[in-house]
């Protein structure tokens, strides 16, 4: 039974990417394929090749930086940080070029970045200032 | 786990040992349910624009399309965090040897790198279409359209491929019952070697091991804590109550000249001439056609409505509306109660040009031809002098600068 349900599960899955590059193709006056299929091969080659190793060698600094009592706390903050500068960097990019009316991208989004880590450094600095009082006051380090 | 036969010399090694099952089942739970989000959302939407007669859209809670679009953007956002842990967790899967064994499994790894690409081009495609910054040569709707689609496929089919291990690692139990140290569970940051010294030097036992790298519950809280903030920062463009923080949304209601924020202005749209042209008339083709001036419009009994405009980029705003009820205008019009519609506006071209609005939707009592928002006369960018603001409809539907309402078939 479980086994039919799978193989079915597996085999919809296939048929719905089968449609979605029947599509694609249906629609290539509005798809560009050559130039999707370069994007989407060019972005597995980004995350393989380039983000993933930024984020091993800041994990590695961290391990052989920051003592392991308040690393939690680093490894949050920078999770954290991460993404939100991730999604930031393109809204400040959009914003420098320019929108097309003063309702769009109408913040100033530098400033907005700038916060953010900031609240998040803060709520990073408290969490391991935290960690550090349990560590000395004995008790067992959550992590 | 891995064939005994040892790679070739150039294959690079797996850079640690964070491959942890566990983890990747955990956030991947998460993630699958922030595309579920967006996948149904996003079709809900596509209907909106394309409207059929077998599918019938529901014309209220008048906010139900703030609420679908907004989680569409939001759950989006939320699953950028998610994605980039979630290829974390799976990274060494990347170097293991052989690649491949069967040709199952060369299908099998093949869709996992559909997946991977098609939910990067759906995140970012998507966040940079909300920015109105689109560099790129292929048209956003049939893109984001049929990738989603090629994305939801291949997810089911890795779902179906993984359904064991899941279910394996689903319950937090199973999981904790787990040893930590195990083939699958093992999960830290730096090279063993490196584990080894650190757990060598302070002896503790293997909890200790993991935490020197990172253990899941850091994992998980870092990545519900980067999909918090995320959420914080953003969502302030649909939710009021948020708006205080809002750092990074491309839109804040209230920010800019107008209350309601605006897509496209008349500049924009190319009518600035064409409304401020005294001979202006509402034109509704009926078995007695109308022809209706701004002055005829004023002296129609006029009527207030409190509704959104929720863009498909997912902010929105809630204003109150009055104007003519569309339903009075279409009786007079001699126009069926169940006869569908096309709103046309004074645009030359582009998507907004006109809109089909469904029978449902135009005998809505809250379906006006806008004249006022917020006790205004409508500015020129927002459709003056007169457009239509219906409930439940994406803002792109919302037709702008009206001049024609004409039968048409769904």
């Amino acid at each position: 039974m479980t086994r039919v349900l799978r193989w079915s599960a597996g085999a919809l899955g296939v048929i719905v990417m089968v449609v979605a590059v029947l599509g694609i193709l249906r629609d290539r006056g509005e798809t560009h394929p050559i130039a999707l299929l370069v994007w989407l091969g060019g972005s597995i080659a980004l995350n393989d090749f380039f983000i993933a190793p930024i984020v091993l060698l800041v994990g590695f600094a961290v391990v052989r930086v920051v003592p392991a009592v308040v690393r939690p706390a680093v490894i949050v903050g920078l999770m954290t940080a991460g993404p939100v500068v991730f999604i930031g960097l393109p809204v400040i990019y959009a914003a420098h070029l320019g929108s097309r009316n003063p309702t769009v991208l109408p913040l100033d989004y530098g400033r907005g970045l700038f916060l953010t880590l900031l609240a998040v450094a803060v709520v990073t600095a408290v969490g391991a200032g935290v960690a550090v009082l349990r560590a000395r006051s004995g008790r067992r380090v959550a992590g | 786990m891995l064939d005994s036969q040892s790679p070739p010399p150039f294959w690079p090694k797996p850079p640690t040992r964070l491959r942890d099952v566990a983890s990747a089942v955990a956030v991947g739970r998460w993630l699958g349910l922030a595309f579920g989000i967006c996948m149904l959302t996003g079709v809900f939407s596509h209907m909106h624009q394309h409207p059929t007669a077998w599918f019938p859209l529901p014309t209220g809670p008048t906010w139900i399309f703030q609420l679908t679009q907004g989680l569409h953007i939001a759950t989006g956002l939320v699953a950028v965090p998610l994605l980039l842990v979630k290829l974390w967790t799976v990274y060494p899967k990347l170097f293991s040897w052989p690649p491949a064994r069967t040709v199952v499994e060369i299908l099998e790894r093949g869709s996992i790198a559909v997946l991977v690409a098609g939910a990067m081009f759906e995140l970012v495609s998507g966040l940079l279409d909300t920015l109105q910054w689109y560099p790129w040569p292929f048209g956003f709707l049939q893109v984001h359209w049929w990738v989603a689609w090629l994305t939801i496929g291949a997810l089911i089919l890795h779902i179906a491929v993984k359904a064991p291990k899941m279910a394996q690692y689903w319950r937090k139990s199973a999981r904790d019952a787990l040893p930590v140290n195990s083939d699958d569970s093992s999960f830290d940051l730096v090279p063993t070697t490196v584990v080894v010294d650190v757990v060598e030097a302070a002896d503790v036992d293997a909890h200790a091991a993991a935490a020197a790298g990172i253990s899941r519950r850091t994992l998980l809280l870092g990545a519900g804590s980067a999909a918090l903030v995320v959420t914080a920062v953003t969502a302030g463009q649909t939710l009021p109550w948020l708006r205080p923080l809002t750092a990074l949304a491309p839109r804040k209601p209230g920010a800019g000249e107008s209350v309601v924020p605006i897509n496209r202005t008349a500049k924009d749209a190319g009518v600035l001439d064409l409304v401020k042209d005294p001979a202006w008339r509402l034109q509704v083709m009926g078995s007695q056609p109308l022809t209706l001036s701004l002055a005829d419009l004023q002296g129609m009994p006029v009527t207030s409505s409190r509704l959104p405009i929720a863009c498909v980029e997912g902010w929105s705003a809630t204003a109150d509306w009055t104007g003519v009820r569309l339903r009075d205008v279409l009786d007079a019009a001699g126009i069926d109660p169940s006869t569908d519609l096309r709103t046309v506006s004074l645009e030359p071209e582009g998507g907004s040009r006109s809109s089909l609005l469904p029978a449902a939707f135009a005998r809505d009592p809250l379906t006006l031809l806008a004249l006022t928002i917020d006790g205004e006369e409508l500015s020129l960018d927002h459709g003056w002098p007169c457009r239509l603001i219906a409930p439940g409809r994406p803002g792109v539907a919302q037709t702008k600068w009206l001049s024609r309402i004409e039968v048409a078939t769904i």
